[in-house]
């Protein structure tokens, strides 16, 4: 490191040095960006490394797993999920750049626009809320590398572990009767969006993320132009003031902090539509193996899935106690027809008793009461069953180059005591 | 003392001497900035405020300086650099500064990858988000990353586990 100071990384530390050695209001005129971040940082924090253990985030549950503060990724702890809606400060935080400095909710707009739109429109978000029938639907959103964490060769990427997953009661408009509004073309396949967030690099000509779905996706009754979480306002980091929400499909078509809509007459092509993000090998491959970009297809409906929410992994019970045991499950665009455990590795299953779904895409409850026989560890595991007969593998599913779409059965350890 | 924090105590030392030089300009550099900020900012005093708006908060709960439990950014405990979580090992410093001046370090640590694996992580860093190009760094980058953050056999799924202190007695109504 005693090479010349002219080298960019030596210049680099300087400037952390300089930033150090100063006021946070003076570096502030210096650097712009930067602290607009850091001067709403506790004072001694170092600004630019982030390196500080970020405990919690705004708007959020202390106890979420932060797995990246800059951009800013969260998870929750499967046992928080237990609500049948899934409050705002629980909900998972996926954001692939940042979020917007200022929100002007009087002056914000949706246009809807692109080659396949009849005509170009703008609405005011007042307009979106007056136009058009307001609509409520629970919907369950699941990023779609949640369970990356366990894909072995290792996917890069945040290591998400269960709990990038939620169902929320989201208020807004159908995106279909905007659509229709702006007028669609006969040559329509695909929707894109843009948000109001910035890249990283901090480039405005850069966009963090524009992706869509097809119109026969974006044209069902569920998919939704939202503004409210929960009869509140959306929280900051998932989207306020406005987003788009597709149940049961990766979240990172739902766009957030949504200005924009384009109809397109080919398959969007913004960033991370492209190459290898969000796609998996159109035919299977053997772990490890590199895959072609052409050989790579989009996600779309994500697969059937569960999660044990109570009791938290790691509880001690009494022999002659029973276990109450609940969660919820979820299957992408299709509804779940049964849920079972096992206390005996997967070598036999009970049924749980579960319900219906309040609406398409809403995530489905399951419980059941477990007598065990006899004291030692024991593991329960939930399996899934979708109305097509599939079900959640036991180890991991097929194995992919970015990490998605790991369904296997979620398991919690238990001991019993005399 | 280990071999490996006496390597990098070595290194330090090594480059006191930079330091120093880097610290006398850096307090004319601050002078200078601080006339020039006081300048701008009474020119600019309402449009500058606007744009330091907030952007979400992060509650911090380590920090650098000032406060008395302030944690020491230098400790070091069972070969992990407490602070970043990152294995103190040959080359941390450099590694430290070149990936966190963007990003956590959370997102290092967490990721596993082959040489090659992480070179490729690098590209795509330079490719799309505007990291430098890190010269003849990039081979010790690469070689602290790779025998520290190198992939292991998990096979198809792993044993669950639960930390000793984890376990808990499940109250029931």
């Amino acid at each position: 490191m005693k090479s010349k100071t002219s080298n960019k990384v030596a210049n680099s530390l300087d400037r952390r040095r300089f930033l150090k050695n100063t006021t946070l209001s003076s570096m502030a005129l210096v650097l712009g960006t930067d602290i607009v971040f850091g001067l709403n940082l506790p004072k001694g924090m170092n600004i630019l490394g982030l390196e500080g253990n970020v405990v919690s985030l705004p708007g959020k549950d202390g106890r979420l797993t932060i797995l990246n503060d800059r951009p800013v990724n969260a998870e929750t702890p499967p046992y928080l999920l237990d609500d049948k809606i899934t409050p705002g400060e629980m909900f998972f935080v996926r954001n692939n750049g940042l979020p917007p400095i200022e929100v002007d909710v009087d002056n914000w707009t949706l246009t809807i626009g692109g080659e396949s739109a009849k005509k170009e429109i703008v609405f005011t978000l007042a307009e979106l809320k007056s136009k058009f029938k307001q609509y409520t639907y629970q919907l369950t959103l699941e990023c779609g590398g949640n369970g990356r964490k366990e894909f072995n060769p290792p996917a890069k990427g945040n290591q998400w572990g269960l709990g990038a997953v939620g169902c929320a009661e989201w208020t807004g408009v159908r995106l279909k009767d905007v659509l229709e509004a702006a007028g669609m073309k006969s040559d329509a396949i695909y929707i894109g969006y843009y948000g109001a967030d910035t890249h990283l690099s901090g480039d405005p000509d850069k966009e963090p993320i524009s992706r869509g779905v097809p119109i026969h996706k974006a044209m069902e009754k569920e998919s939704m132009i939202a503004w409210a979480m929960n009869g509140e306002d959306i929280p900051m980091l998932n989207g306020h003031p406005l987003r788009l929400v597709f149940g049961g499909w990766p979240a990172s078509c739902s766009g957030k902090w949504l200005n924009k809509i384009v109809i397109r007459n080919k398959v969007h092509d913004g960033v991370k539509m492209t190459g290898q993000a969000y796609r998996i090998p159109c035919d299977a491959v053997e772990p490890g193996e590199k895959v072609a970009d052409e050989d790579m297809c989009i996600i779309e409906s994500m697969p059937v899935k569960s999660l044990i929410t109570f009791p938290k992994t790691g509880g001690v019970i009494s022999l002659s106690e029973q276990l109450p045991i609940r969660g919820h499950a979820w299957a992408g665009d299709q509804i779940v027809s049964k849920v079972e455990y096992s206390i005996d590795f997967g070598a036999t299953w009970k049924s749980c008793e579960m319900a219906n779904p309040v609406n398409r895409h809403a995530w489905q409850q399951f419980n059941a009461i477990i007598s065990f026989p006899k004291v030692g560890y024991y593991e329960v595991w939930a399996k899934a069953t979708d109305d097509q007969g599939i079900s959640q593998p036991m180890i991991l599913p097929g194995w992919n180059p970015k990490g998605y779409l790991n369904n296997a059965c979620h398991r919690i350890a238990i001991k019993v005591n005399q | 003392m280990n071999k490996k924090s006496f390597n990098s105590y070595e290194k330090r030392s090594a480059s006191s001497l930079f330091t120093a030089i880097s610290m006398v300009k850096n307090s004319a550099l601050i002078v200078l900035f601080s006339v020039l900020a006081s300048i701008i900012y009474f020119s600019f005093q309402n449009s500058i405020n606007n744009a330091l708006k907030p952007r979400p908060k992060a509650i911090v709960s380590k920090t650098y300086n000032s406060d008395s439990n302030a944690l020491d950014p230098n400790r070091v405990e069972k070969g992990i650099h407490v602070e970043t979580g990152m294995v103190y090992d040959t080359n941390f410093e450099l590694v430290r500064r070149s990936c966190t001046s963007c990003h956590s370090s959370k997102l290092v640590i967490q990721n596993r990858a082959t040489r090659e694996g992480w070179k490729q992580m690098i590209d795509w860093m330079q490719e799309t988000q505007g990291l430098q190009d890190f010269g003849k760094y990039e081979v010790k980058i690469l070689d602290y990353l790779e025998k520290n953050y190198a992939p292991t056999d998990e096979g198809r799924r792993q044993n669950l586990h639960v930390d000793d202190e984890d376990w808990y007695v499940i109250k029931l109504n």
